[in-house]
């Protein structure tokens, strides 16, 4: 429980020092006007070509469900890999098994094409 | 003490932040409310001395689930205020009924709170912890964790069907 306050601590100092810069700037620092071109978004000094609100590719979104299907794989390995010696051969085998049906997923993932770009 | 200041607060958060994620008419704002509240629900798994649970739901839930909401926002393209266009009748209907339900949820976990009388058990040392988790898992629990590894391989294939290349 204890660790968990220095976390919290860590979060309060992090956004009282990004905030305090942010403040200290504003009260102390000079206020130009605002203009209509100040208020614009920042890229890269170039002029805004097109709104950011794109559509996007559906494959973008394979590779991120793909991508939480095989963390959370890792996640349920994590905790085996914490126990292991407690659960034994039998953990050990049940871990084989959950691997292997994901190791099918794996394969057919990789035959349909699922892991290339084009 | 601490703790309950703690759990009231993040409580609060969690319930605030799940409300203003239901009513902005921006679904990206939306999902920066939302991770607010699985932040918050984090906190309160380590109050519960579930701390593996805790690092879980950061880490997939405000990180990875959350990223898929925002690839699917901007896969639909929705921009401010459309999302009030989709909620029709219909759903409506189905939203009602969901809340009710919760809410009978609700009522019996509050009854079965109130029949409960003095200082809840300590949790023993190491609860909640990886290792305790993973005994459990990989002993008792080792059936629902094969089902699991089904689940995910449907996840997958699944997602291939509907969003990958045809099959050549």
């Amino acid at each position: 429980m204890l660790d968990y306050v220095a976390i919290f601590l860590t979060i309060i100092v992090a956004a009282l020092m990004a905030g305090g810069a942010l403040l200290l700037s504003a009260l102390i620092g000079p206020s130009p006007a605002k203009t209509k071109e100040k208020e614009r978004p920042f890229e890269c000094g170039l002029v805004p070509i097109e709104e950011p609100g794109r559509r996007f590719p559906v494959h973008y979104y394979v590779v991120a469900i793909l991508f939480v299907v095989f963390d959370i794989e890792v996640i349920f390995l994590y905790p085996w890999i914490a126990s292991f010696d407690e659960v034994g051969l039998y953990g050990f085998i049940g871990a084989m098994a959950f691997l292997l049906v994901l190791t099918f997923g794996l394969i057919y993932e990789w035959l349909r094409g699922g892991l290339e770009w084009h | 003490m601490a703790e309950q200041i703690f759990f009231y607060f993040f409580a609060a958060l969690s319930i605030v932040s799940a409300f203003l994620a239901v009513t902005r008419k921006n679904p990206v704002v939306s999902v920066v409310w939302l991770i607010s509240c699985m932040f918050s629900l984090a906190v309160i798994y380590v109050i519960l001395s579930a701390f593996f649970l805790a690092a879980v739901q950061v880490i997939v839930y405000a990180g990875a689930i959350l990223m898929l909401f925002v690839f699917v926002i901007m896969m639909l393209n929705l921009k401010t205020g459309m999302v009030g266009q989709l909620r029709n009748l219909g759903l409506k209907f189905v939203g009602l009924i969901a809340a009710l339900l919760i809410l009978r949820q609700f009522y019996s976990a509050i009854k079965g709170a109130g029949a409960m009388t003095g200082l809840p058990p300590r949790a023993a040392a190491g609860f909640g912890e990886a290792a305790a988790v993973g005994k459990l898992l990989y002993s008792q629990y080792i059936y629902p964790l094969e089902l699991m590894a089904v689940l995910l391989l449907v996840a997958i294939v699944g997602a291939l069907v509907l969003a990958g290349k045809e099959q050549s």
